[in-house]
């Protein structure tokens, strides 16, 4: 176990950066202030590396890795957890796999153990395949085919993306996910699953000396894998834009703007950010205030910047109120856009803006399992955990100039992709007195 | 005034709470919805700032704002850099205490009301919540939706919110919390500074406590177009939190559906893979409020999952939890204890819902104790008394034209159609 970086986390918090021969890294930030710990294992493996036809795969396998090992029985991973007050889970996106458990402070010597044990020991049986894929289809009718917000962000990124593989959802494909066999599932556990292809990260009540003690005993043997990515495709810049429709039973417009973005470690990312926060961050936002405030056209509107390792998307979200259409949000949004480029931004919007942005990077490192997962994702997406309070250091740094720089370079039409739910005609078929029907 | 403090210095944040007990169970017959558009009323415009200025006001500072959730009070909690804290806080006094409450705002409120109720259409889930706290508690005052109705809510005018207001906003009936990077003293004197020209006195709503009468089970089919999915909510009205028989409730409900491991989530989702998800609990609200079991199955899987998990609630009914499933539960919620507790939002929470839902003042202080005495005869005597599953509503968001076929020769009880949109 080498020691290779110690970083500061906060006011009085440290980082310690660690690698064992084998290649595993791993993240402590010992913090006493409660008994607890979050243990998170993030393999730098999601749906951005799947093939076509095995879409899914990543999230099918992140399922799986819940069943059996060499030597522990089925279920008994999450009992053994339960049995302590341990919660366990995890979490597939576009850049990565990763892997929670939340604990009491006592139980790390449980949580190395087996969470080690299922990094090279997992067995897979037909029969558990079988049930987890529906379980996962099931997800799929949950978040897509019955969620007009997640149908809309599925349509966006495979209308938005032509050749990159951010086109396909990382839930998958249906007839995807329904031919993946026992053994794509095994090929995928040898290929991408191994201790070179991870880091821990460990936040909580703990001494750093034991942690690293018990790491090196049960993660030391594991034999490092050639990590292989397949190629990803690049995709081409964005001429024209594009836009669908859906008929939808919804009782108004629902509709995603989105232009492309660049990745999380660009130097335009951050100066984007504030961008997206002047434009949709809080009630007095420019776009929530004249849609939902002044106009009355949206029930709600809100906006989100990907944090990928390659470019993204910056996404608006406009709710429409009954009578609204998603074309008058489009028309405001076309005019907030250009006038971000080209009026100069009020010092004290700035400065709003920067505010708030830092009270939601504080509010994101609550509590231990917030503190492991920001450390998580940065150091898988941009790999290096100190980006984490670099962005915070950036966002103070920004300038009205930069916020105008990058609406004029990003928020353009020609790169702007829109997809809409339209009323389908059977939601909007109430009284006209409106009045209620009561159950007999 | 009661004032709550929780000290934790190592995040430059501090939260503050601002809760009146007057919550949405004491809204009057036919203007459900009054406590929480009143409560929104007093922050569109006060102390001189329009609702724009107070906005961005508020913005200006960074501070996140969000609605604290409950039946039994309302309020807002504001989060914000500990620098600002002053400000926010001269913010959250105009807001109590200087409110506008004009006719133009609580007018432009009610439309956003409405077209709230329209995004909860839009997601089953929260529609099937909806409609199975009215069908489930009906005759209660958890059957009343804290949101209103289109109805109730055009039946409230301003000086109903006016009104409400009056009697919500005094010492006796609010509570302010404050947690994170701020000192005891400190929080105690400005809380005090902010509030000081708060009215004395003010009378707290009557407990709500309510006698659910027995009948038969009845399922709802909640009529939407295209669904691909059901969402299901299965329950009864449950005891109040500080009945004796809660805490052994609590653990039998843990056991049976409350964990990835327990008895619903084996049989249902890892040997079946018939739905996403599958929990069993029961609902806290201070006079008593749900148990319900939640489970979304794909549409043609509907009929073989209700029939499953009903037949599976009647089973443990009938043979009780066992000794091993029990001491699991209770281990469990033993462990986990640690994360209701473990940051000063978290702590604060726990006392505010302490004094909402009316329990003793040591209640989170004796929790462990008390959890540790729990057995599973005592588990198995609860569940036996408080557990009705042939009493159950099933209320099933699904298309109904495709799903009432296919449900009915179950024979699992009298079905009813209901449209999405009539609530």
């Amino acid at each position: 176990m080498t020691l290779t970086l110690t970083h500061g986390f906060g006011p009085r918090l440290t980082v310690e950066r660690h690698r064992l021969d084998n290649g595993l890294e791993v993240l402590l930030v010992a913090d006493h202030s409660a008994p607890v710990l979050a243990y998170q294992t993030w393999f730098r493996v999601g749906s951005r590396h799947e093939r076509p036809g095995q879409t899914g795969i990543a999230h099918l396998f992140e399922h799986l890795m819940f069943n059996q090992t060499e030597t522990l029985a089925a279920g008994e991973f999450d009992r053994l957890l339960e049995s302590v007050g341990g919660e366990t889970n995890a979490a597939t996106w576009v850049d990565w796999t990763y892997y929670k458990n939340s604990v009491p402070a006592s139980q790390l010597e449980l949580v190395v153990r087996l969470e080690a044990e299922r990094m090279h020991r997992l067995t897979l049986e037909l029969e558990q395949v079988e049930s987890e894929r529906e379980v996962v289809l099931n997800e799929r009718r949950f978040r897509v085919d019955d969620d007009v917000e997640g149908f809309l962000a599925e349509e966006l990124f495979r209308l938005a993306f032509s050749r990159h593989t951010y086109h396909h959802p990382t839930l998958g494909w249906r007839q995807d996910v329904e031919g993946i066999s026992p053994a794509d599932a095994v090929s995928f556990y040898r290929q991408f699953y191994a201790p070179n292809n991870a880091t821990v990260v460990l936040v909580g009540d703990f001494e750093p000396a034991r942690a690293l003690e018990l790491l090196g005993r049960r993660y030391g043997k594991i034999a490092p894998a050639e990590i292989v990515f397949p190629p990803i495709p690049e995709e081409p810049p964005q001429t024209a834009e594009r836009r669908a429709t859906y008929p939808k039973p919804v009782v108004a417009d629902r509709a995603l703007f989105a232009w492309k973005s660049p990745a999380q470690t660009d130097p335009d990312w951050v100066p984007l950010l504030v961008a997206n926060e002047i434009l949709t961050g809080g009630p007095s936002a420019r776009l929530y205030r004249e849609l939902v405030v002044v106009r009355e056209a949206a029930a709600s509107v809100h906006g989100s910047l990907a944090p990928f390792h390659d470019p993204g998307l910056l996404e608006i979200y406009a709710g429409m109120k009954r009578g609204h259409t998603a074309a008058e949000a489009e028309a405001v949004i076309d005019a907030a856009s250009a006038r971000l480029a080209a009026e100069p931004l009020a010092a004290e919007e700035l400065i709003k803006a920067k505010n708030r942005l830092e009270t939601e990077l504080w509010s994101q490192l609550d509590t231990a399992d917030g503190k492991a997962e920001s450390l998580g994702h940065y150091q898988i997406t941009t790999g290096d955990s100190r980006r984490l309070f670099e962005v915070a250091r950036r966002v103070d740094e920004v300038t009205a100039e930069d916020v105008a720089r990058v609406a004029a370079k990003y928020l353009v039409r020609e790169g702007r992709s829109i997809v809409i739910a339209e009323p389908s005609g059977e939601a909007d078929d109430e009284d006209e007195d409106g009045a209620e029907e009561e159950p007999s | 005034m009661k004032v709550v403090v929780e000290e934790q210095h190592d995040l430059p944040l501090v939260e503050v709470q601002v809760v009146s007990r007057c919550g949405p169970a004491a809204d009057p017959e036919g203007q459900e919805g009054l406590a929480r558009h009143a409560f929104e009323l007093l922050r569109r415009g006060a102390g001189g700032r329009s609702r724009a200025e107070l906005d961005a006001a508020f913005d200006q500072l960074g501070a996140q704002i969000e609605t604290v959730p409950s039946h039994d009070g309302v309020g807002m909690s504001a989060t914000c850099l500990e620098r600002n804290l002053e400000a926010v806080l001269a913010l959250l006094g105009d807001v109590v205490l200087r409110p506008h409450l004009e006719e133009d705002e609580h007018l432009r409120l009610l439309r956003e009301d409405l077209a709230g109720l329209d995004e909860i259409r839009d997601d089953d889930a929260s529609l099937c919540s909806r409609f199975f706290d009215r069908l489930a508690l009906a005759g209660g005052p958890y059957g009343r939706s804290s949101l209103g109705s289109d109805a109730s809510l055009g039946a409230i005018g301003r000086a109903d919110s006016a009104a409400w207001a009056e009697q919500a906003m005094t010492s006796d009936n609010l509570l302010v919390g404050l947690a994170g990077h701020v000192d005891p003293a400190r929080a105690a004197e400005l809380a005090a500074k902010t509030f000081a020209a708060l009215p004395a006195g003010g009378v707290p709503p009557p407990s709500p406590l309510w006698t659910p009468s027995a009948r038969a089970r009845l399922i709802f089919l909640v009529d939407k177009p295209e669904r691909a999915q059901s969402q299901i909510l299965i329950g009864h009205p449950a005891p109040p939190p500080a009945h004796q028989d809660f805490l052994a409730l609590h653990v039998a409900c843990t056991a049976f559906g409350g964990t990835f491991t327990s008895r619903l989530m084996r049989e249902v989702r890892v040997k079946r893979g018939w739905s996403y998800g599958v929990g069993f609990r029961a609902a806290r609200s201070r006079g008593g409020h749900s148990f319900r079991l939640r489970v979304f199955p794909a549409a043609e899987q509907t009929p073989d999952t209700l029939a499953l998990v009903l037949g599976m609630w009647e089973e443990v009914v009938t043979s009780g939890l066992s000794d091993e499933e029990v001491e699991h539960a209770r281990s469990y919620l033993e462990g986990s204890w640690a994360f209701e507790i473990d940051t000063p939002g978290e702590r604060l929470d726990r006392r505010v819902e302490t004094e909402l839902l009316g329990l003793p003042a040591d209640h989170v202080a004796t929790y462990l104790p008390r959890l540790r005495a729990v057995d599973a005869t005592t588990v198995n005597a609860a569940l036996r008394r408080h557990w009705r599953p042939s009493e159950a509503t099933v209320v099933c968001t699904a298309t109904a034209a495709e799903m009432r076929p296919r449900v009915e020769p179950l024979g699992l009880g009298d079905i009813d159609v209901v449209d999405y949109m009539s609530y």
